[in-house]
């Protein structure tokens, strides 16, 4: 924890500036939608405002911030193929555990951090949001972006630890993360996919990376469903952490069985 | 001039030669590009179905500027970039000394040596997707605009060439450039869009911004402008050869300028 606020605090200027610039695509898709909106007879698509919409941007960048774990399947695959893993292996800690702690630090001095630039771009966007989320959806926001930290590492973890069967997936992670973005929401909100591909994306874990969330905290889901989406959360939270389980016993069997 | 043309085709061979010495990654590049390629037509897809135009532009015209853009960024990609990134590696180790030490123009040989086909195949994607877009309006352009889409086409690379070199020189200083990909990549975002859609007070400084003093805006709404709407202004033309002519000559100074400050490493 004190190693990674150090890391950040090196660089404090560089990093200020690195995540403010990472607002300039939404600056584009803030004009696109716009004009999208303004092309159009209607009001809403789907039920959606072009307020909505470009507030619901706003809030997956929230989510990305929880479930995104940048270079953990490849920094994994790695260490797998290049037998590094053995560091994890004679020590007397869990490898995955370990992970999960070091991320843990990360993310929270990450968003210790990034709180002030994340504050300035959504004071500057106030008027996009009608206000401020009724205290249960609020709950149930916060509830779904922490499980979506978990799942999101879990996720990613499950991935990488396929590198004991297929030795490089660089290319495989890239197809992975370009779905991910897609299924997440994060390029589009799932409500205005045709028909056929929302139903897909709403059987499919990803949608909680990304688009459950920021749906969450805009107040877009009724109270219903925001319980039983909250429910398959934590299920598929806690299903991809036993197929993490599962594949690091089943792959370091396989690992040992070529001798290290 | 004729030994320039050799060296370059030389150049080329060898590049392809790298890439065909591992065709299953070749292959595999190839098929994750196309993966964006199909992500990015689901997008317009599921804009075009819930309306008609998007800042004056319909759908296919719209496709006509994203085959554009495609064309161009894929040009770049595939000729220019991997020297850029090559360039803050070459300055770090003190490898740019043989290079300066050849008897070629430093510029020829440090932005033009090394080619990326993979990244190639997203100029056919582009032209695919161009050639599918005119045939669904319906246009057959005029020769006037075929040639006057391929000079401002040309010169939007040329825009994109010159920014990217002044980018990737500063390295002579920064010793490491890792950010150089990224910085691409917000340069690029920009050029994505028709120009139409930066409007009212945040949109109307940004485009001057990126229409006078870093040109990208032109650099693929001018051809595509030109070529799917049949849209042709004097003046845009005229701006985008000027800007691409300009910037062709000041990275060069900078190019230079830069190169002089090199300390090398390797003594």
């Amino acid at each position: 924890m004190r190693i990674a606020l150090a890391e950040r605090l090196v660089y404090r200027t560089d990093f200020f500036l690195g995540t403010l610039m990472r607002f300039a695509p939404m600056v584009t898709t803030i004009l696109l939608w716009r004009a999208i909106y303004q092309g159009s007879t209607t009001q809403e698509y789907d039920g959606l405002t072009y307020q909505n919409v470009v507030a619901y941007y706003l809030l997956t960048m929230v989510s990305r911030a929880f479930s995104s774990m940048p270079g953990l399947s490849g920094g994994i695959a790695r260490d797998v193929r290049e037998g590094t893993i053995q560091k994890y292996l004679i020590q007397p800690i869990d490898q995955v555990a370990y992970l999960l702690m070091t991320r843990l630090a990360h993310k929270l001095v990450y968003y210790a951090v990034a709180a002030a630039p994340y504050a300035i771009v959504f004071y500057l966007c106030r008027g996009f949001f009608a206000g401020w989320p009724g205290t249960v959806e609020f709950a149930a926001g916060l509830a779904s972006l922490v499980m979506a930290f978990f799942l999101g590492f879990f996720f990613e973890v499950s991935v990488g630890l396929l590198a004991f069967w297929f030795l490089e997936i660089s290319s495989l992670l890239f197809v992975v993360m370009s779905l991910n973005y897609f299924l997440s929401g994060h390029m589009v909100p799932l409500e205005l996919m045709p028909d056929g591909i929302e139903q897909v994306m709403r059987l499919l874990p990803f949608q909680y990376l990304a688009y459950f969330p920021a749906m969450a905290l805009l107040g877009q889901i009724e109270r219903p469903d925001l319980a039983a989406g909250l429910a398959a959360q934590l299920g598929w939270t806690i299903g991809f952490a036993v197929l993490c389980r599962v594949l690091y016993r089943r792959g370091l069997r396989r690992y040992s069985a070529f001798g290290g | 001039m004729t030994r320039y043309l050799r060296l370059y085709a030389a150049f080329m061979r060898q590049g392809l030669m790298q890439e065909m010495a591992f065709r299953g990654n070749f292959l595999i590049r190839v098929g994750t590009e196309l993966l964006w390629f199909v992500v990015l037509l689901v997008f317009y897809d599921v804009i075009y179905r819930k309306t008609d135009t998007v800042a004056g532009w319909t759908r296919w015209e719209y496709m006509v500027l994203v085959g554009t853009h495609f064309v161009v960024t894929g040009l770049v990609e595939m000729f220019f970039m991997p020297n850029f990134a090559e360039l803050a590696e070459k300055v770090r180790s003190g490898r740019l000394d043989f290079a300066l030490a050849k008897p070629v123009d430093e510029q020829f040989l440090l932005t033009l040596q090394s080619l990326d086909w993979a990244t190639g195949t997203n100029v056919l994607y582009g032209v695919g997707m161009i050639g599918y877009s005119l045939a669904e309006l319906a246009r057959l352009p005029s020769l006037v605009q075929c040639v006057i889409f391929v000079v401002t086409l040309l010169a939007g690379v040329a825009i994109f060439y010159s920014l990217m070199t002044m980018l990737a020189v500063t390295a002579v200083w920064l010793i490491r450039n890792q950010h150089l990909y990224e910085m691409w990549f917000y340069v690029n975002i920009f050029a994505r869009f028709p120009p139409e859609i930066f409007q009212g007070t945040l949109g109307n400084p940004l485009r001057r911004v990126f229409t006078l003093v870093i040109p990208v805006l032109v650099a693929v709404a001018v051809p595509a402008n030109t070529l799917g709407r049949g849209l042709l202004s004097g003046w845009m033309v005229a701006f985008s050869l000027a800007a691409a002519a300009v910037l062709l000559v000041v990275s060069r100074l900078v190019f230079r300028w830069a190169l002089q400050h090199y300390r090398s490493a390797s003594s």
